[in-house]
């Protein structure tokens, strides 16, 4: 592969990474930096990632792991969503106070969601990923990624509509 | 968006069957859901990452000559391994040839040597002038 090759097929995901990547490291994280590091490193592996039947997913995937070993190194207590809920934003600033609040509500009702499903929603309506893209950073098949997310979504529109009915009532 | 299919999309939704085309709609006509699709919709619109503008572009340019340095370095230690390589080849000839000189020498001698027959029996008396491993210096009287 050569530049002009790699700059097309893999380094355009940047831009799609970033989400994922901004979610992994945190609040306190330089994306940019972290994203070129993952290049480079995709960089020297760009002969394997040529010849992989899935380039994208192992772009995911590496970027992924990447993210986790930057995490371990930092010695962060890891388990993998609570870290992607770290940078949910505390405030919007047209309504804080009820924004605030909203945020408090959804964050607690998250919390209880299991991690995988939690990390495989956020990733869904929160960053916008297509099913393959989650499949391969979660290295998951996308039927699995469905159902993790069916279930993720059903329990936060239920537990949302308990509070939110009785406040119209 | 008529309410008969806003509640079939939410039911795709839920079973997570929707594209992200439709989930982009569903999330735009939030205010025509019930209360509790409004919250998580906000709420959705307020958490996202998008990567900032021009990033591909900004960052390539930082990128590329980090490209051009690795290509370089491989170029620098290639350069270093084959010198390495040379002095290596250049001191195991010099060994061998030492060796081979050591060999040929010891032909030599050998040879030198045969050409000196003990022809000297008749000599009765030998008085030896000096003496090593290889020559003896002596004068003798027939």
């Amino acid at each position: 592969m050569n530049k002009e090759e790699f700059r097309r097929k893999v380094f355009s995901l940047s831009e799609q990474l970033y989400p994922m990547v901004a979610r992994l490291l945190g609040k306190n994280a330089n994306v940019e930096d972290a994203l070129q590091e993952i290049m480079l490193k995709l960089w020297v592996k760009r002969d394997t990632i040529e010849q992989h039947p899935n380039p994208k997913a192992l772009v995911f995937l590496i970027a992924r792991n990447f993210c986790f070993d930057v995490l371990r190194k930092k010695r962060l207590e890891l388990s993998d969503s609570t870290a992607y809920l770290s940078l949910l934003k505390s405030e919007n600033g047209q309504e804080p106070m009820e924004w605030e609040e909203l945020n408090t509500i959804i964050r607690k009702i998250l919390e209880k969601v299991p991690e995988q499903q939690r990390e495989v929603l956020i990733m869904r309506d929160l960053d916008g990923y297509e099913f393959t893209e989650i499949a391969a950073a979660t290295k998951l098949n996308v039927p699995h990624v469905r159902v993790l997310l069916s279930r993720a979504r059903k329990q936060v529109t239920v537990a949302l509509e308990k509070i939110y009915s009785y406040e119209r009532k | 968006m008529k309410e008969s299919k806003l509640k079939k999309l939410l039911e795709a939704y839920k079973a997570g069957e929707t594209t992200l085309e439709e989930e982009r709609l569903l999330f735009e006509q939030a205010k025509d859901a019930k209360p509790s699709w409004e919250v998580w919709s906000t709420f959705v619109k307020n958490n996202k990452i998008t990567a900032p503008k021009d990033l591909n572009d900004r960052l390539w340019e930082s990128f590329e000559p980090k490209t051009r340095g690795s290509r370089k370095k491989v170029v620098v230690m290639l350069s270093a391994a084959a010198t390495v390589l040379v002095l290596v080849a250049l001191a195991l000839g010099n060994l061998g040839q030492k060796e081979l000189s050591y060999s040929e020498k010891e032909a030599l001698l050998n040879e030198a040597l045969e050409l000196f027959p003990e022809t000297n029996e008749e000599v009765t008396e030998r008085e030896v002038i000096y003496e090593n491993e290889m020559i003896t210096v002596y004068t003798a009287s027939e």
